[in-house]
Formats: structure tokens, sequence, C-alpha cells
């Protein structure tokens, strides 16, 4: 009877994720240009449509490159904050941990809104530098979070050992911490990665149309022109979104300590 | 000037005191164990002298240089962790290397040193292997390997035996023994196991409450006691105490089983030991039974027999028992077995 009902609610919660997107992936391969069912043909006209319109090459080269970029300075914020964090006291952890967590816990309206104003006067409204720098403030929580639980796994001793092997603190930080905390430090880039490539709040405050983002470009196209063009998006997006948790669950598997 | 001179240092953890007022004088290449209970401040005292510590007061000095506030990386102490502290994503060749490769020495002279060193701890098969594949006592020998390669001025280890099982820690310590031996080093080593620190050291170091009780060698420790707490916790000891009573000119020590005369230079005498071993038993009903300056009657309470000889402790009519030590050849005597104990007067040690 247990059995039953375990296998009975798994089915039905999975149903529920995922039929929508079942249902609605299909459509890509529309001949006609409507999202209803029945469809009128099979086709591959939108992809070829998606990949040579200029809009939408542009959108998702502006989303890489901004996914890059805010990656990379996430990475670097969230993981020397998180480095830092760990060499002070009990009390000022806490305190440090809750002002690097916050940008996660403020709505992303309040952070849109608040960067449109302050990146407007400093002239970055639009730019790319001003997206980088609004998505790595996002995405550095995430990488801060994913670094402090690598660093906090690892044994306290063998930083000691180094010291007392001779090791400078500059040179267990290369030579022991990051090897150890690797992990930590790539799944964290992933998490900034994917938090910027999927973004759309922040991004439609900030991005002009030369900057425009992926998500910002399909939330547009949602709006002026329902074609399947969109479910393209969504569907090339979902798979580049896989590739990414599959990697993910590569490098966890990487950074699990090896039994004998 | 000793190589290693510990003044008086203090210790404060917010209010707990957990070291007051430590000295020590450590002789240049001899093996010294801190030996005391948890909570007795021998590893605080290990932290402090490898850096990882700060001190609340007091001086620490190496070869007569002040080093109380050195870092760790400049002291060039070598250390063992208790739990070995190997970096899991270096090779045994490559955690050997790693205090090498921090002083920019040559690849060849790496090569060679490693390899003459994992060759004196007999792993130099093993050289490839990461830390996980290898069993703890291999992995203990490459912790020592490493601490050892770069030649320090002084070895530390905090409880290196701890983790390791009964037969394997013996074999171990004899082989410590000899690379300290062979090699002349200063070892310093912080154990709570009385055996282990008897086997190894030259001197010991007996802590309790963050003092230093006693600091002498093992058989002085074991023979000459100075306090209770050394007698009670460095091997089995049986403890009296009692009341001292002047006999005109000599004196007497009345404990509630028997009498001591005292000699005369002893007049402040609180407690007396006797180890088990000084004791001789027989069974009451033997012909002469068991003879000594001190003969006292009762019964066996409790025996373990342990193959090469018995420990038995024996129900005085005072209430009180006695540890002491019997053959047992003929197997163990049971316990309600009325017996006969006695020792020597010149056999009791005497505490102030």
């Amino acid at each position: 009877m247990s059995r039953v009902i375990f296998w009975g609610s798994v089915l039905l919660a999975l149903a529920f994720l995922i039929v929508p997107l079942v249902l609605v992936l299909p459509l890509a391969f529309n001949e006609g240009s409507f999202l209803t069912y029945p469809m009128d043909g099979f086709s591959l006209k939108w992809f070829a449509e998606i990949f040579t319109h200029g809009q939408w090459t542009r959108a998702f080269w502006n989303s890489l490159r901004i996914a890059f970029g805010a990656m990379i300075a996430g990475v670097l914020i969230g993981g020397l904050a998180a480095t830092g964090v760990m060499l002070t006291g009990r009390a000022l952890q806490i305190v440090l941990t809750g002002l690097f967590v916050s940008p996660l816990v403020v709505p992303s309206i309040v952070v849109g809104v608040a960067f449109a104003y302050a990146f407007g006067r400093m002239g970055l409204s639009g730019s790319y530098w001003g997206l980088v720098l609004a998505h790595a403030i996002l995405g550095a929580p995430l990488v801060f979070l994913s670094v402090m639980t690598s660093l906090r796994g690892l044994d306290p001793d063998l930083d000691l050992a180094a010291a007392s092997l001779g090791a400078s603190r500059s040179h267990r930080f290369w030579h022991v911490t990051l090897p150890l905390a690797a992990p930590g430090f790539l799944a964290g880039a992933l998490f900034a990665f994917t938090t910027s490539f999927d973004e759309v709040v922040v991004a439609l405050f900030l991005a002009s149309p030369e900057s425009t983002t992926l998500p910002v470009a399909l939330f547009a196209g949602l709006r002026d022109r329902l074609q399947p063009t969109i479910v393209v998006v969504a569907l090339l997006l979902s798979l580049i979104s896989f590739a990414l948790l599959w990697l993910m669950w590569w490098l966890q598997s990487l950074g699990r300590p090896q039994k004998h | 000037m000793s190589f290693l001179e510990i003044r008086n240092i203090d210790k404060f953890y917010s209010a707990m005191q957990a070291l007051a007022g430590v000295s020590l004088s450590i002789p240049k290449g001899s093996f010294v164990t801190l030996l005391g209970p948890s909570g007795s401040g021998k590893t605080t005292l290990l932290k402090i002298l490898a850096g990882f510590e700060g001190v609340s007061g007091g001086q620490i000095l190496h070869n007569g240089r002040d080093i109380t506030d050195l870092k760790p990386e400049r002291r060039n102490f070598g250390l063992v962790f208790q739990g070995y502290a190997l970096f899991p994503h270096m090779s045994v060749f490559d955690n050997v290397a790693y205090p090498l490769r921090v002083r920019r020495k040559s690849r060849d002279e790496i090569a060679a040193s490693v390899t003459a060193i994992l060759d004196l701890v007999h792993l130099g098969a093993l050289s490839r292997r990461k830390p996980h594949e290898l069993s703890g006592g291999q992995q203990q020998r490459v912790a020592l390997a490493r601490a050892l390669v770069f030649e320090p001025d002084l070895l530390l280890l905090d409880e290196p035996m701890s983790a390791l099982d009964k037969k394997l820690r013996v074999d171990l310590q004899d082989q410590l023994r000899d690379i300290h031996h062979r090699l002349g080093t200063t070892f310093i080593n912080v154990t709570h196991d009385q055996e282990e620190a008897m086997h190894m050291s030259d001197m010991i170091a007996v802590m309790n409450h963050g003092r230093i009780e006693q600091f002498d060698t093992a058989h002085r420790l074991y023979r000459r006691p100075n306090s209770r707490f050394v007698a009670d916790f460095v091997g089995k000891s049986n403890i009296f105490d009692g009341v001292i009573q002047s006999r005109g000119a000599a004196a007497e020590f009345v404990a509630d089983a028997f009498r001591l005369p005292l000699p005369r230079e002893a007049k402040v005498v609180s407690e007396i030991v006797i180890r088990p071993e000084d004791i001789r038993i027989a069974r009451a009903d033997c012909a002469g039974a068991a003879a000594g300056d001190i003969r006292l009657e009762g019964t066996v309470a409790a025996s373990t027999y342990s193959g090469d000889r018995a420990l038995y402790s024996i129900a005085l009519p005072s209430g009180r028992t006695l540890l002491t030590y019997g053959s047992a050849r003929e197997g163990a005597l049971e316990p309600g077995v009325p017996v006969a104990v006695a020792f020597d007067t010149k056999d009791c040690i005497l505490l102030h």
C-alpha cells in the first residue's frame, strides 16, 4: 500500500512539473505560426528563423558575455569574501555571512530599481559593465555560500600543518586551500553563470535595446509577437540549463572524498 | 642556557586558565613527553610551542632567542598531528616534499631527501599512493616523514598513537624511539598514555590542571613521585592516608591498616605509596606465608589474570583494598580466599 502511495505521489509531482513543458515544447516544430494544437505539420523553420534573425543571436551573445563577466566578477567577490570570512571569529562570521548573503533576500525588483537609478546617474545604465556588475552582485552570494560550504568541510589542521611545514599564508591558500575547495569554487561559478543567464527583472531595468539579453528578448517576444520562435528559444535555454545541471552534478561527484 | 627554555607560561581562554606558570628546560636531542589527563593543558602547551596559540604571559626561548610571538611558519619545528593532517590531494611523495618545495630546494635535492626519509619510515614503496589509500599506521609514518624531512630543530608530536590499535602502537613506539636515536632531533611528545610515555621518553613532564607536577625520568617518576597525583597517574599504586604520631625521639606514620616508623629526616608526611609489585602475597594457610617488615591479613576481593601474572585486589579488615601482583602459575586465587600480604618499610614511598 505504502509503495502505491509513494509512486502515486512521485508520478503526480513529476507530472505537475513536467507536463506543461512537455506540452509546449513540440510547438517549436510547428509548421504554422500559432502556438496552438493541433500542429499544422513538422518544420524546423522557426529554428532557422532564430539563427538567421539578428535580434535573437545578438541577445544570445549578450547573455553569454554578460553571464561570463558576471561569473568571473561573482567568483572573485564571493570567493574572496568566503575565504576572508573563514579567517574571522565566530561572532563576526555570523554578521559578515548575513551581509554577504543579503542580495539573495532583497526582492529582485528592488535591486533592479536601485541599480537603474544608481547606474543612470553614473552613466552606466544600458552598458555591458552595468549589467555585469548587477548580475555579479546577484551571483556573488551563491558563490559565497558554495565556497563557504567547501571551506567549512576542510580539516582546519591542514592549514596548520602547512604552516608548521614553513608555508606562508599565500602559499597555503594557493597550494592547499584552493585545490581542496576547488569544487566549491566551480559550483559557485556555475551558479553565478546560470543566475545571470536566466535573470529577467534586473536586466529589464538595465538593458538597452543593444545590450538586451535573451530572457529579456523572450519576455518582449511574449508581449509583441506570440510565435513558435519563443518556444524554440525556451527549448534551447532548457537544454543549456540541463547541460549546466549535469556539469554541476559531475563537479559535485568530483568533490566528494573518495572511499577506499 | 638550554636548547628550549619555557619560562613561566600562562594561558587564559577568557576566564578559564589552561596553563599556570609552566616552566621547563628541554635539553637538545632529548625525547620529552608531556603526560597528563585530558584538560591538563598538555595540548595547549604543544600548540603554543608550535606557534598556533599565543601566550597570556611568559616566554619561550629557543637557543636563547625569544620565539614567543614568532609565526609557526618561521619556527622550523616539525609537527605530527593527532589526525595526521596529510594533504588529501597530494601523493605520499608530494606530501613529504611539501616542506622542501616551500623552502625552494632543487628538484634533485627534494627527490634525494624524500626518498631517504621514506626509506627511514619503511614507506619507500608507497610513494605514489594517495593518503586515503594507506592504513592508519602508514599515514602516521607519512606524517612523521613529512615533519622530519626538512630537518626541523624540534619535532612536536600531538598524541600520534591515539588512533592506532594496541599492537601497532607498540611497534610504532619502537620505531619512533629508533628514529629519534638515529636523527638526534629533539622530540616533544604529548600523550595521556603513561605506558607510551615511559616506553619512549628520556624525560616526562607530568601535567595536571595547567601545571607541571613533576619533570623527571620515567624511573624517578615511578619510584620517587613527588605528589599524590603523580603516584596515582603513573603506574598502579596503593596510597595510604594517615597521621604522624611522635614516640619520644622517633615518629610513626599511622595509617588505618598499619604503622610505619619514619626515618628521622621525614617529619612531614601526608601520604605513603606502595607499588603493587613491592607487596608479596601468599595463601594464609601456607607455611611461612608472606614475609616482610609489615604483614597484613586479608581476603582476595577480585583478581585479573593476565597469563604471566595476576593482579589481585585484597580486601583488608579495615575495609580498604590493596592492589598487588601474584604469580599465577597455578591459576589466579579465587575471590574469598584468605591471604597474607607483606612489604618492606624501605619500599614505602613517602609523599610530603
